[in-house]
């Protein structure tokens, strides 16, 4: 490899970790992903989201309740939700909940179908209150066909 | 915009190798490069899941950091980092993709540096060019374009402005807490306290740890306003992402280089007694001694590792539970 292109190597190294942070400031407010990670040096910039999610049936409306599930399925729930929103915290958007689907149309074998509303408890920048925020995007319904069961 | 010229703004001045105070920058480049190699050796050594190593749980990921570790002390201990840092390259890629979707920044500073390692040789000039100058101004590109960039996405937040990031994590996070505490009158921490979950189901106060442990407490809902009633309080909130800012384009101008890079490493000192990252502290101070006039990363070499070593000491004796700190 000669001098001169590992200078440009050099240099498009440098104009990459330059541009990379604007792109994970838009990516982070588009996505709702974690600033703390993703290179974007924003690490301590606000408190990291705690993510929330509900679940009701699609045909009843009703919240599930997991204590009419078994010990074992309620289990499953449990464990399939906290990787979901450990995940949704790093991910936002992009991870979605099938696996947390999955697992409560197991747990409850007469639903039809699930419809999954994820929050976040964040920081308020104005009100400096800890405060739930909701995202149009992030309201999930699935159906028993949708995922195979 | 001639961005070749720009680049070497950053290197050692022309005369360099002529001898004076900056003339020992190419030595103080192998220093700097072994150190980096230190740092991936004893990160992954505190990373170690101790118990696994010798289990039948044994994963990719204690597997990825023994390799870290072989990797690291090769480059160490070779005249030449390129293929030890190709090795760890390849090590950190693979822990940062085990670790997916958690992808710390950590990593990708050590990772950064690596990837200038594999291909740089700072011994390495002839007529085409100087790797050395070429590698260190590199170095000193990407240190101050973090750092700036730390200060600008605090900026573009904005939870720094009345203080509300600083007093939510001297409120929920007691390594902070310890910090922060003395900016802010009494009845306005206790009224911070007061919003956590945790103390208002036990009553007791936050400090219950007395700072062997970086307890984190969990805010109820419509806890707030986290804005204290303290002029001192907010203005060390502004001038955190303010000095980053500044001490981020000075660091790359000659004439104060050596200023800035001297108050960033008190505010390195600062910041690790607060978010207690003493590994990436030790990565940091190596990082800003490549600014200074001088050798000082070959000077302080031994004073480095012995940093790393007591790192190394504390988790061999097992004394988290004394004073806590994150390897990462």
């Amino acid at each position: 490899m000669t001098y001169t292109l590992k200078k440009r190597i050099v240099i498009a190294f440098l104009l990459a970790s330059f541009v990379w942070p604007p792109v994970h400031y838009v990516l982070v407010d588009a996505l709702g992903l974690n600033p703390w990670n993703w290179w974007g040096w924003a690490m301590y910039t606000k408190p990291v989201p705690r993510v929330q999610a509900s679940a009701v049936s699609l045909t009843s409306g009703r919240d599930l309740d997991l204590r009419q599930a078994s010990r074992a399925d309620a289990a499953a729930v449990q464990a399939a939700y906290k990787a979901f929103s450990s995940d949704q915290m790093e991910l936002g958007g992009l991870r979605k909940p099938e696996d947390f689907a999955t697992a409560l149309l197991r747990a409850f074998p007469n639903e039809e179908g699930v419809r999954i509303v994820v929050r976040r408890v964040v920081l308020d920048r104005e009100s400096a209150m800890i405060e739930p925020r909701e995202n149009p995007d992030w309201v999930y319904e699935y159906r028993r066909s949708d995922l195979g069961l | 915009m001639d961005l070749p010229r720009w680049l070497a703004w950053a290197g050692p001045p022309a005369d360099a190798d002529g001898g004076g105070a900056a003339s020992g920058w190419r030595a103080n480049l192998v220093a700097f490069r072994r150190l980096v190699f230190v740092h991936t050796i004893v990160r992954n050594f505190l990373l170690l899941p101790e118990a696994e190593v010798l289990s039948e749980t044994f994963g990719l990921s204690t597997a990825l950091r023994i390799a870290a570790i072989v990797a690291g002390a090769c480059g160490l201990l070779a005249a030449s980092g390129a293929w030890p840092a190709r090795a760890v390259c390849l090590i950190l890629l693979g822990e940062i993709y085990y670790a997916l979707p958690d992808s710390t920044n950590h990593v990708a500073v050590e990772l950064a540096l690596m990837v200038l390692f594999t291909f740089l040789d700072e011994r390495k000039r002839d007529k085409e060019g100087d790797e050395g100058r070429l590698l260190l101004c590199a170095v000193r590109w990407f240190v101050a374009v973090f750092f700036l960039y730390t200060g600008v996405q605090k900026l573009l937040y904005g939870y720094y402005f009345q203080g509300q990031f600083l007093a939510f994590v001297a409120a929920t996070e007691e390594r902070f807490a310890i910090l922060f505490r003395w900016f802010i009158p009494d009845a306005e921490f206790e009224r911070l306290l007061s919003y956590n979950e945790i103390n208002r189901a036990t009553g007791e106060p936050l400090l219950i740890n007395r700072g062997t442990m970086p307890g984190k407490m969990r805010p109820v809902l419509g806890a707030g306003p986290y804005i204290v009633d303290s002029l001192l309080f907010k203005l060390l909130s502004n001038a955190v992402y303010l000095f980053e800012i500044v001490a981020g384009a000075l660091l790359l101008v000659p004439r104060v280089r050596t200023l800035a890079a001297l108050g960033a490493m008190a505010f390195v000192v600062l910041i690790e007694i607060g978010a207690r990252e003493l590994t990436f502290g030790l990565l940091m101070f190596n990082l800003l001694f490549v600014f200074l006039e001088g050798a000082w990363n070959k000077r302080l070499f031994w004073v480095l590792v012995g940093g790393y070593g007591a790192l190394v000491l504390h988790d061999l004796m097992d004394w988290q539970n004394a004073f806590w700190y994150s390897p990462a």
